[in-house]
Parts: structure tokens; C-alpha cells; sequence
């Protein structure tokens, strides 16, 4: 190595150490401060900064993502378990507030009712091929002294009378059911008469006929018990009037009730067993 | 025409370790254990008798403009300190004769914490920054030496496998 190559080789590293401090210094300043030296350091600097800036922040970006997403994915998973525990906690919890909500609303009913009641809980219905309840079985029984014809309300109104006890079951006689036959009274004008079942096994229906011809009824009237024959307490709610005959010369007028129980969705119902008293309760 | 390829490719995998130093940073989160990957590469060069002083300085020089680019520091920042310890590694190569890996991880431990010490002492005159108590700094500072003189015979034996040239005495 000759002198001017090892003179040469001085100055690029000395140029080596001064550029990158001539550079800080003029990084670090107050920009306002900044000279003519400074501004055109900057302004050399400042592009391929932004352009390598971009590249790293790409490149980085991809390699962290990528990263990170394989930590998304356990998280995923974590959070689907999670997701799943608390949806199967909620249905429990939503089934749970769906009965003591019922059990309100019956014990309510049992406070309205002048009447001595027994909470029973529906453990079985007898579903028709068009999905219709047409029977029910409750979990008390015979041993509880539940006894044939015993009324079986719900909150929204009656839902027939005990048809036949044992030991520690008790099947229901719905009112749709073609053998039930209840005397009711309708609407404001207080019109009396009789509903029984239709039997229909594709919808909820009962038939009503009216004492009276000239009766004035309408679609919508409530139909509520009578309290005749003291089988059932009087002014439970049975349904609504849902059609009315053409009115006839002829003795009667009839009709049809939608009841206001819907019996699918029944799960818990009271009986009444006492002897029915006087009762506005439903 | 070697040596010039064997820089290309140092500068490279510098970068290449800078990216996995801010994803091991960002994703383990070792702190205040966060090695620092570029002063290895920079002291291995210093020691390597194979590599001219004038290519190992402008690749130094290169590797820390880039560190200064890719970390939002200011600029100059590590290039004047990777410069700096490129010169400092090659005088103590110079006037040390013994290797080995002992070697490589109290050098890397000393200067590390030398030039970890001179960064916060620059980045102390700049706006805003050093908020860093007495305390604090020395433990950033020892654990920081400490984790990359642990990774310190890796990069060595990187910088050994990339450029063979570098470990041949010049004749």
C-alpha cells in the first residue's frame, strides 16, 4: 500500500465517522435553528428516509402479522370454546328464567284464585301429527289428592279439568277436547252458553253455542267460565270468539273459541282443589 | 470482488436480524434482556484479520444507517455509533491476539454496554428524551449486553459462514 492510498483510506474513514455526525448534529437540532448546511442535509435525507421507512414499515408489518395471526388463532380457538360454554350457560340460564317467570305468574294466580291450589308441573303431552297438544299428563297425582274434575288453570286461563288420577301422575282433560264441555258466559252483554271441543287436530279450537239466538256477540269477545254447575270457578278466562254462525231462526246460535292457553308451551299449571268458590280471578 | 459480495450479504442478514429483533421485542417481550443484533455483526467484522478496515467501516456504516432508518431514531444516530464501534472492535482485534467464543461474549459484553451507554448519552441531547433514571439505565444497559453477548458467537460464526475470506490474514 502505497502513501496516497493509505492518505486516501484516512480520509474516507475519517469522512466515515464525521458524515453520520454531521447528520445527527443536524438531526437533533431545534429544526427552527437549522442552517444552510442542515436544511440541505435534510433535504437530501429526508426522501430516501421516507422511501426505506415505507419498505421497513411493509416488511415488518408483514412479518408481525404474521406472527401475530398465529396467536389469533389459538385466541380463536380459546374464544370459540369460551363463546360455545357460555351460549350452552345461557340457553340453561334463559330455561331457567322461563320457568320462574311462569312459577311468578302462577303464584300470582294463586293469590288472584279464592281458591286452594296445587302447583303441578307438565311432564308429558300427547302431540297430533299436525303438532297440536291434545293431551296432557302432570306430575301430581292421586297421593297429592288430586281428584277427577278438578279444574287446571294456567296463567292465561283455563286449560281443561283432571280427566283420571294415579299414584303420582294425573292426566288432563283439555278443553278443545270433544268430551270437554264447560259453561261460559261472553262478552259485555254477559250471553251465555256452552263450549265444547272440536277435536281438531290440526288447530286450537272450540265450538260455543249461545242460549239465545238473538245474543249480541262479536268476533273478539272474551269468553270466560260461568260458574254454573260449580264445576268451575266462575270468570276464568277460556278465549275469544273467533267466528259466529250465521244467525238463524232456530233456537241457538253457535260459534267457535279460540282458547287463550296455548297448550303447547305449557309447563306449569294449577289445580284447584277445593270446591270452586266465587272467583273474578282471570 | 469477494469481500464487496460477502458486505452485500452482511448487510443483508443485518437486516434480517433487525426485523427479528423488533418481532422477538414485540412478540417475547424480554425486556429489559432485548439483545442487540447489529453490534455483533459489527464487532465480528472489527476482529475479523480477513476484512479491510476501510470495508468493514462502510459496512458498519451501512448497517447502522440502516438500524437508523428502520427504527425511527435520528438519523446518524446508530450510524456514527456502529461506525464507532466497528473502529473500536477493530483496534482491540488489532492489539488482542487471542479468540474464541469467551472472547467474542466479553467483547460483545463491554462494547455493548460502552456504545448502549454512548446512544443514550446522544439520545439524551435530543428533545424530549432521556427520561431514563441512573438505576434503570445501568440495568437496560447491563441486561441488554448480557442477552447479546449470549447471542454474540451466533452472529460471529454467521458473519464466519457468509464471508470465509474474513478469517484469512491478510498477506
Amino acid at each position: 500500500m502505497n502513501y496516497f492510498q493509505t492518505i486516501r483510506d484516512a480520509v474516507i474513514l475519517l469522512a466515515l465517522v464525521i458524515i453520520p455526525a454531521v447528520f445527527l448534529r443536524a438531526n437533533l437540532r431545534d429544526p427552527s435553528e437549522l442552517s444552510w448546511l442542515d436544511r440541505a442535509l435534510l433535504q437530501v435525507s429526508g426522501p430516501v428516509q421516507y422511501v426505506a421507512e415505507w419498505a421497513a414499515d411493509g416488511a415488518t408489518s408483514v412479518i408481525e402479522d404474521y406472527v401475530y395471526l398465529v396467536d389469533v388463532n389459538s385466541d380463536n380457538d380459546q374464544l370459540r370454546a369460551e363463546n360455545n360454554r357460555l351460549r350452552r350457560e345461557m340457553r340453561v340460564s334463559r330455561g331457567d328464567a322461563q320457568r320462574v317467570h311462569e312459577l311468578e305468574s302462577l303464584l300470582g294466580l294463586r293469590e288472584r284464585l279464592a281458591t286452594e291450589t296445587m302447583t303441578a308441573r307438565v311432564i308429558a303431552k300427547g302431540i297430533s301429527p299436525s303438532f297440536r297438544v291434545v293431551r296432557l299428563a302432570v306430575d301430581q297425582g292421586e297421593q297429592a289428592g288430586l281428584r277427577a274434575g278438578m279444574p287446571v288453570v294456567a296463567n292465561e286461563g283455563l286449560v281443561g279439568q283432571v280427566r283420571r288420577v294415579s299414584g303420582r301422575f294425573a292426566d288432563v282433560l283439555l278443553t278443545i277436547d270433544p268430551e270437554s264441555r264447560v259453561d261460559v258466559v261472553v262478552g259485555e252483554g254477559r250471553a251465555r252458553g256452552r263450549i265444547e271441543g272440536i277435536g281438531e287436530r290440526s288447530r286450537y279450537r272450540c265450538r260455543i253455542q249461545f242460549d239465545r239466538a238473538d245474543d249480541q256477540v262479536a268476533v273478539g269477545d272474551e269468553v270466560f267460565t260461568s260458574g254454573l254447575g260449580k264445576k268451575f270457578p266462575a270468570s276464568i278466562l277460556i278465549g275469544y270468539v273467533s267466528k259466529i254462525g250465521e244467525q238463524e231462526f232456530g233456537l241457538h246460535q253457535e260459534g267457535e273459541v279460540t282458547p287463550s292457553v296455548d297448550f303447547t308451551r305449557l309447563d306449569e299449571v294449577l289445580i284447584l282443589t277445593s270446591g270452586p268458590k266465587d272467583s273474578d280471578a282471570l | 470482488m469477494h469481500g464487496a459480495r460477502g458486505s452485500i450479504i452482511i448487510v443483508l442478514v443485518a437486516f434480517a436480524m433487525l426485523l427479528a429483533q423488533s418481532v422477538f421485542s414485540r412478540v417475547l417481550a424480554p425486556y429489559p434482556f432485548s439483545p442487540y443484533l447489529g453490534l455483533p455483526l459489527v464487532f465480528a467484522l472489527g476482529t475479523a484479520p480477513g476484512v479491510k478496515v476501510l470495508r468493514g467501516a462502510a459496512t458498519a456504516f451501512t448497517i447502522g444507517y440502516l438500524y437508523d432508518l428502520f427504527t425511527a431514531n435520528p438519523l446518524g444516530l446508530h450510524t456514527f455509533v456502529f461506525v464507532v464501534g466497528y473502529l473500536t472492535a477493530w483496534l482491540v482485534g488489532y492489539l488482542l491476539t487471542f479468540r474464541g467464543i469467551a472472547f467474542e461474549m466479553v467483547l460483545t459484553f463491554a462494547l455493548t454496554v460502552l456504545l448502549g451507554g454512548l446512544l443514550e448519552l446522544i439520545r439524551g441531547f435530543t428533545p424530549g428524551g432521556m427520561s431514563w433514571s441512573g438505576v434503570t439505565l445501568a440495568i437496560a444497559l447491563f441486561a441488554s449486553a448480557f442477552a447479546t453477548a449470549l447471542v454474540a458467537p451466533i452472529v460471529f460464526a454467521v458473519v464466519r459462514w457468509i464471508d470465509p475470506e474474513s478469517e484469512r490474514a491478510p498477506t
